[in-house]
């Protein structure tokens, strides 16, 4: 099982970390709710709970709590711009219909 | 498809539920938008990739408008209808701008009181529109780059605008469809862009001179706690003015006898603030000139004679840190930080000048054309709710004593300057004749004695006194400035209890028909439907108040509220959920008022909840036995 | 909570000694809560009555933190108004001596040789005068009897006698700045 970041996706995360003064890394996960199921989870992390999985790659430590990781498995976190648009997005194998906004999937 | 951002640990929102906040400094010379994006506050760029976008709009006879740098490029060939830095005209009438600015390169309305309005080939436009267009710019911006729509601004203020300027500030806003959360003053604004980097505590003086203005700020920083203690400072001095003295300096150099035309004044004009860039990096700057008639050729000037010609102007600016400092009741050495605000701080005339002044090493850190935007940036993601744990609070002051016209037009202070955000005084008055009915009531901003020295804000006229023998009535009137800097007025005759209907009449701000009117044809442009903008209004506006009723009725309920009056509120919060889709607007409103009204006991309960809150910490016993 | 008590508004008996530090503490921590900033996304009824508590609290710390609107404040709790057009004839003939004296010494200084050492020495006679009347405020003002407040209501007209004079001096300071 694992989540991985793109050397792109993890240079971001790394900045924005240092920016911000404190946190023990980049949490991701899934929560019910959106127009097709399931919504991506990213935040940074204060804390690590017992139930989480956590990963390092590109030096990012990513954590997952071991319910979304069923959904998440195989995720590739990237970073990219679309015009002046820019931000994250979940490459996930997982997922069988995405809502067209990208913030919400099925599976 | 969205892309994504990192939020706060817990603040993940539902999907399209995010709220999406920026800053926007709307600068004098240029403005810009920032927004905080993965725990970041940045500056955002154009398709071009240019971050300051020139605070100038152009207006042509086919109905275009063009803003920023395809405006500014035009302002040579088309003075008359390119407006720059139209920021010093907001708010203004036409009669205190041929007082004050006698270089306008625009012409404008011939009315002697009112709003200032521009003459230009797509008819007259108010400083408002002109304002309304970069703002509406920035907000595409914004949009383009975080993929959604805006749930609210932060837009930056000089510290030192008056009401008049400061509703002509909001009025823009609403005109370019945004929700402002909070006007901010821009010393406030870089407090907060370096004040929570640095982590200093103290006294900072912010020393911000921009394009157009001038004002310094003392703040106090305890705990996350900004205080703002005093701020003086000139609305009309600014590095235009130092570009005007180089400018006359060039055409004194060239010996011209006749009269320049608008363009020619402009292009000197140009070429002077050039080569006042140039000379903050180098010592001598050359002016390549090409006036048809009257001169081709180079002038050399020096950043020593530059120095010379600007430091009258310069020198002005220190009387009022002096001023400042007095009114914030401080010593010169308890000042821990001095922060540089404002293009014009590149200068190193200035920069000499102010550490000379302070005596201490200044910040120039942050870009100074940036620090207010990003500052905006940080206090407009809190607002929005995107940082529940924040324990920032600003305290702003009033900027100008607010006043009443008493007998032989001598101004009666109500609220005087410095006073701390927001502030409500009551001021009784009564009648002079026997039945009189009604009461006119002349509002004005301003430190001087004379209602003639001081700014007009407003003219109140009270309706509907019960008629009495005179003297009898006891009419009070509450003058409250709200956290924005923003005047309101309600007024009560005691005796009677009968509330007196006011007729509010802005000396230079817009009627609320006037808005209507620029919203309806503006909208011609925009090919949006006034009807369908207005039922969006009242959407949000219910969306809001279900938010905001749903989860204060989640947390304490059941600490506040019986049953009965528990079933009463959630029937009003039923009937508004109901109708949130109807296609009425005025069905919508009446379910938001219906709620507002029902639940009005509960909002007090919560509220006077949150004061017993407030106080449990400091362990209230202890000092009371 | 009572709106018209600004000490009780604060958590503090009626008491004319105040803690400073403490007082701030508790501005600040009701800021904090009812602050209209705080209200942003809340429903306009909600905002509206929070920018009427804040002013209110804001109005209250300014009355609070500074020994004379504190005193006049307590005072017009007992029922004592100060008037704020006072008549000179109520205050005793040797207090209003010592102000004519200070007021020349004052009014000498722009033409003097040394003006800022001697607008020192002005300033510190005000400053120390100051502290003893507002001792004296506070304690007539701490024994609950009609009489002594009437006497620290003589003491309250007399400070703001001194209040003005300083008011003044600073302004021939500012003067001496330019």
């Amino acid at each position: 099982m694992a989540i991985t970041l793109t050397p792109t996706a993890a240079n971001r995360v790394a900045e924005f970390l240092k920016n911000r003064g404190k946190g023990e890394g980049l949490r991701l996960g899934v929560k019910p709710s959106g127009c097709s199921g399931m919504a991506y989870v990213i935040e940074f992390a204060d804390t690590i709970e017992d139930t989480d999985v956590t990963f390092v790659d590109h030096g990012v430590t990513v954590i997952v709590d071991n319910k979304s990781l069923i959904y998440l498995d195989g995720t590739e976190l990237d970073f990219t711009k679309e015009g002046l648009n820019e931000g994250f997005k979940f490459n996930n194998p997982n997922v069988d219909a995405e809502c067209g906004c990208g913030e919400s999937f099925t599976v | 498809m969205a892309l994504l951002q990192i939020s706060e640990p817990g603040q993940s929102t539902t999907p399209h539920q995010r709220r999406f906040a920026a800053g926007i400094d709307l600068g004098t010379t240029n403005s810009l938008v920032a927004t905080v994006r993965n725990g970041k506050a940045e500056t955002l760029a154009d398709e071009s990739k240019k971050e300051l976008l020139p605070s100038v709009v152009r207006y042509l006879s086919n109905g275009e408008i063009q803003t920023g740098e395809k405006a500014l490029s035009h302002s040579i060939e088309d003075p008359k209808n390119t407006i720059i830095s139209s920021k010093r005209i907001i708010g203004r009438s036409t009669k205190e701008l041929i007082q004050t600015d006698k270089n306008h390169t625009n012409e404008f309305s011939h009315t002697e009181t009112g709003t200032a309005k521009i003459l230009t080939v797509a008819g007259e436009i108010s400083p408002i529109e002109v304002a309304s267009e970069i703002l509406k710019n920035l907000k595409n911006r914004a949009e383009k780059t975080l993929g959604d729509e805006l749930s609210g601004v932060v837009i930056t203020v000089p510290a030192y605008f008056d009401d008049a300027q400061r509703q002509a500030t909001k009025d823009a806003a609403t005109l370019a469809n945004l929700k402002v959360f909070r006007l901010l003053n821009e010393p406030t604004a870089a407090a907060i862009a370096y004040g929570l980097d640095a982590e200093s505590e103290g006294a900072i003086v912010v020393y911000d001179f921009g394009g157009g203005t001038f004002d310094v700020s003392i703040l106090q920083l305890n705990k996350g706690v900004f205080e703002v203690l005093a701020t003086a400072g000139d609305t009309q001095l600014g590095g235009d003015d130092l570009d005007l003295l180089i400018a006359n300096w060039i055409t004194k150099k060239l010996d011209i006898q006749f009269e320049l035309d608008k363009s020619t004044l402009r292009y000197i004009y140009n070429k002077a603030k050039y080569a006042k860039e140039k000379l903050t990096q180098e010592n001598k700057v050359a002016i390549d000139l090409d006036i048809d008639q009257a001169f081709k050729g180079t002038i050399i000037l020096t950043r020593n004679k530059f120095n010379e010609i600007v430091e009258p102007l310069v020198k002005k600016t220190i009387s009022p840190c002096r001023q400042a400092i007095r009114d914030a009741n401080i010593n010169k050495t308890e000042i821990k930080n001095v922060v540089m605000v404002g293009g014009s701080t590149r200068i190193p005339l200035v920069r000499q000048l102010v550490t000379d002044f302070f005596e201490q090493q200044i910040h120039v850190d942050i870009d100074p054309d940036k620090v207010v935007a990003l500052g905006a940036a940080i206090q407009a993601d809190i607002l929005a709710g995107n940082k529940p744990d924040s324990d920032m609070l600003l305290l702003d002051v009033n900027p100008l004593s607010l006043g009443i016209e008493t007998m032989g037009g001598l101004v009666e202070k109500i609220i005087s300057r410095n006073t701390t955000l927001p502030v409500a005084r009551a001021q009784e008055f009564t009648t002079f004749k026997e039945g009189q009915t009604a009461l006119a009531i002349h509002v004005v901003q301003g430190e001087r004695e004379l209602v003639d020295d001081c700014r007009s804000l407003a003219r109140f006229e009270l309706h509907g006194i019960p008629p009495m023998v005179a003297g009898a009535a006891k009419i009070r009137v509450t003058f409250q400035i709200d956290a924005d800097g923003l005047l309101n007025v309600s007024a009560r005759e005691t005796i009677s209890g009968v509330e007196s209907q006011i007729t509010v009449k802005p000396s230079y701000g817009l009627e609320s028909d006037e808005i209507e009117n620029m919203l309806r044809s503006s909208i011609k442009h925009a090919a949006e439907d006034l009807g369908m903008r207005k039922l969006r209004e009242q959407q949000v506006a219910a969306k809001r108040e279900l938010e905001a009723i749903e989860a204060a009725l989640l947390e304490d309920a059941d600490t506040h509220l019986n049953a009965e009056e528990r079933t009463k509120i959630d029937a009003a919060v039923d009937q508004l959920r109901a109708c949130m889709e109807d296609s009425d607007s005025a069905i919508i409103k009446k379910a938001i008022k219906n709620v507002e009204q029902v639940a009005s006991f509960y909002v007090e309960r919560r509220m006077n909840k949150n004061i017993q809150q407030a106080l449990t910490g400091h362990n209230v016993n202890d000092i009371n036995i | 909570m009572k709106d018209d008590n600004f000490f009780e508004l604060f958590g503090l008996k009626v008491q004319f000694e105040i803690n400073g530090a403490d007082l701030t503490a508790r501005y600040r921590a009701l800021q904090s809560q009812i602050h209209p900033d705080k209200y942003t996304n809340a429903a306009e009824k909600e905002r509206l009555l929070s920018v009427h508590k804040a002013a209110l609290v804001n109005e209250a710390y300014q009355v609070l933190k500074t020994p004379l609107p504190r005193a006049k404040y307590m005072l017009s709790l007992h029922g004592i108004l100060l008037d704020e057009q006072q008549s000179t004839t109520l205050m005793a003939p040797d207090f209003l001596m010592e102000q004519m004296e200070l007021r020349e010494a004052l009014s000498e200084i722009q033409h003097a040789d040394s003006p800022i050492k001697l607008l020192d020495d002005i300033f510190s006679k005000i400053e120390s005068k100051k502290n003893q009347l507002i001792s004296d405020i506070a304690l007539k003002l701490s024994k609950e009897s009609k009489k002594e407040y009437e006497a620290a209501a003589d003491k309250v007209r007399q400070l703001q006698f001194f209040i003005k004079l300083q008011e003044e001096a600073r302004q021939i300071e500012s003067q001496l700045d330019l």
